[in-house]
């Protein structure tokens, strides 16, 4: 394995790639900077273009470079103009905006780049050490403890969906039916065709992912109509080095925080930097300077949030579990790219991973020097008009479904897709559930047939003698459901309260 | 009595989708030509998609009746949506513009629909001057396609008319 990650280091170290990777960071940055654009939408329609360019070590590092960059970019009019450019940000605007009405944006700003920069660093390296033993880990799965592993992620994914859990397992249980149409993988029968071919091979993943995220945020910048930020002024002291160094502590306490939340699927960035907060809040000697302007709240908020992106590759690459909508594009941009995530792409493809891996852990040091340079750039892109903006972003959207797979069917599952997902945002209903269903169903239905299979008649000996593994995690499903949903409720009650004050 | 919140109506409409395909998954699942022993096939294609389509159906009524519990079901009473409220025509023409130009897109070619598409959002979204809606709505696409066809070597639809009105400008870049 060791050799394989050198293999990777040498094919990582390469210029074209890291041109790509600025090329993201910056695509990344403007999206999350925009007020009403959010990462996934950014990446949605930018996913097409990793593939277009053909070689995976160019391709998914430039999607790596949009996620990193739009993460941080949210913060920008989070800070500037309290409009969270991205849900991974709403806990930025607690402190980052009062900094601003105190004078402050450009200490604010940079405490949020320089936080960001190294929880993801440090998250990173985490990753690409923790991938090797999870993935050895991996290897000796089956069919029956990929199938609970399965069952437990949408569990998580359900009930930590924003909104209430029924809602969220409504769109799972809709996800999960959507990825059954098409050829049955046991006996390649169709099901809910309708007897047509182009669903025989189900939904396309990629038009899915753009219909159900970019058309329903282009819709609602329709519905409100152009909309521009007002001009602030980048101004105010640089962040000195003692102030960097007394946010260290609150720093690393974040990016341990965003690091394990990263790791399971479905929790994400808007509640890893909400429990940065609260932890740096709860451990800090002055808690009531939280929310009036407190840099440690911004170091926290911004250093949970970032810390998440490195993870959430662990269950993706190794269990072809996506943590979240985000990780999901990943996946499509993956699979395009001829790699199937699961356990055994280690084995095949190990070079190519650890090369991506080692691309992300670098792509920081770019994410650093790109971020602080951009920074006064960024500040007036919030004023850009959203009627300049939104025409691109459909074009992309359109023209990024058709090269996908150059099939005019596509863009009638863009279409389809873009209408549900249009409908499930009136209704409040958070649509990554549904993707996340999608995407896993139909290998958890496949597993768990493999399963039935392998245990033949002897049931009981099968799930307590042979397979405890998948027993274990079947018994602690619904007891993680439950605390986990109880948590959420905790959490979300807070950060409504939050809001209110 | 129809209900006024987006959300049970979003779950009505769920739930019947989840009734019709439970009611003919006969005719909508395909059986497989030979009965295949357990061996052979693990899994009848009917088991798993009945499973999560009862689960579906159970899901939404529990969330209707606690909805119900609530008075969701009362005819007056303010409508319960998400995002701001905006004119009607803007979110129709929207949808109208989005599905006309999908079904257009490969007859009329990818620069024609995408200025007609650009061109249009642009003008629901507010913008009211027509240089800047030409020239996004002209320039964005056509550079898009000489990168994406002439770079990249990737086909999009394009009709005669406008691929010849291309060539020239296309012939002028290096070769890549």
């Amino acid at each position: 394995m060791i050799e394989t990650l050198l293999v990777g280091l040498d094919a990582a170290l390469r210029i074209d790639t890291f041109v790509w990777i600025s090329a993201g960071l910056l695509l990344g940055m403007l999206m999350g900077s925009l007020p009403g654009f959010t990462t996934t939408m950014g990446m949605s329609v930018l996913v097409p273009i990793s593939f277009l360019v053909g070689d995976p070590l160019i391709g998914i590092p430039f999607l790596i470079g949009v996620y990193k960059g739009g993460i941080y970019g949210g913060s920008v009019p989070a800070i500037l103009v309290s409009m969270p450019g991205t849900g991974a940000s709403i806990a930025t605007v607690f402190d980052g905006h009062e900094l601003t009405k105190k004078g402050q944006p450009r200490k604010a700003l940079e405490m949020g780049l320089y936080a960001s920069a190294i929880s993801d660093f440090f998250s990173d390296v985490f990753t690409l050490v923790m991938i090797i033993p999870v993935a050895a880990v991996v290897l000796n799965f089956g069919p029956p403890e990929i199938a609970s592993v399965m069952f437990l992620s949408l569990v998580i994914i359900a009930v930590t969906s924003t909104g209430p859990v029924i809602k969220g397992l409504i769109m799972l249980c809709l996800g999960v039916w959507l990825g059954f149409i098409g050829a049955d993988p046991f006996s390649g029968m169709a099901r809910y065709t309708f007897g047509t071919n182009e669903l025989y091979d189900g939904f396309h993943l990629i038009p899915m992912l753009i219909g159900l995220f970019a058309l329903p945020e282009i819709f609602n910048a329709v519905k409100e109509g152009d909309r521009s930020g007002s001009r602030i002024a980048f101004v105010g002291e640089r962040l000195r080095l003692a102030e960097l160094k007394r946010s260290l502590r609150t720093i690393c306490r974040s990016t341990v925080i965003g690091t394990g939340i990263g790791l399971v699927p479905g929790l994400g960035q808007p509640i890893a930097a909400m429990m940065g907060y609260i932890a740096a809040k709860n451990a800090s000697k002055t808690p009531e300077n939280f929310g009036k302007g407190e840099l440690d709240g911004v170091a926290a908020a911004e250093a949970a949030n970032n810390a998440v992106n490195g993870p959430t590759m662990v269950p993706l690459l190794t269990l072809g579990i996506p943590g979240d909508a985000v990780t999901a594009l990943l996946l499509g941009a993956f699979m395009m790219q001829g790699l199937r995530p699961g356990p055994t792409l280690l084995e095949t493809s190990g070079e190519t991973v650890f090369a991506i891996l080692i691309a992300m852990v670098f792509a920081n040091v770019l994410f650093l020097i790109i971020g602080y340079v951009t920074i006064p750039l960024f500040a007036r892109v919030v004023t850009i008009r959203r009627s300049l903006l939104i025409p691109v972003t459909i074009m992309l959207a359109f023209a990024g479904t058709y090269l996908a797979r150059g099939n005019p069917f596509d863009i009638v599952t863009l279409i389809g897709f873009g209408l549900v997902g249009i409908a499930a945002r009136t209704a409040r209903f958070d649509v990554a559930p549904m993707v996340m269903g999608f995407i896993l169903g139909r290998e958890l239905e496949y597993t768990f047939g493999q399963t039935l299979a392998l245990a033949g008649e002897d049931w009981m000996r099968f799930a307590f003698v042979e397979r405890i593994g998948m027993t274990a995690v079947l018994i602690a499903t619904p007891i993680i459901g439950i605390l986990l949903g109880t948590r959420m409720n905790r959490l979300r009650q807070r950060a409504i309260a939050r809001e209110q004050a | 009595m129809i209900p006024r919140q987006a959300d049970v109506r979003f779950t009505i409409v769920v739930l019947v989708l989840a009734t019709l395909a439970l009611a003919f998954s006969g005719l909508l699942i395909v059986d497989p030509p030979i009965p295949l022993s357990n061996d052979l096939l693990a899994m009848n294609p009917r088991v798993f998609p009945s499973l999560i389509l009862v689960g579906t159906a159970l899901v939404a009524v529990v969330f209707l009746i606690n909805q119900a519990r609530q008075g969701a079901f009362k005819t007056t009473g303010p409508l319960v949506s998400s995002g701001a409220p905006g004119p009607l025509w803007r979110q129709v023409g929207f949808l109208i513009i989005t599905v006309t130009c999908a079904l257009l897109l490969t007859t009329l070619g990818f620069v024609t629909t995408m200025f007609l598409l650009m061109a249009s959002t642009a003008v629901l979204v507010g913008n009211r001057n027509p240089i800047q809606i030409l020239s996004i709505s002209i320039l964005i696409p056509v550079s898009f396609f000489i990168i994406v066809t002439h770079v990249l070597r990737t086909a999009l639809p394009e009709a005669d008319v406008i691929q010849r009105m291309l060539a020239p400008l296309i012939q002028l870049l290096p070769a890549f």
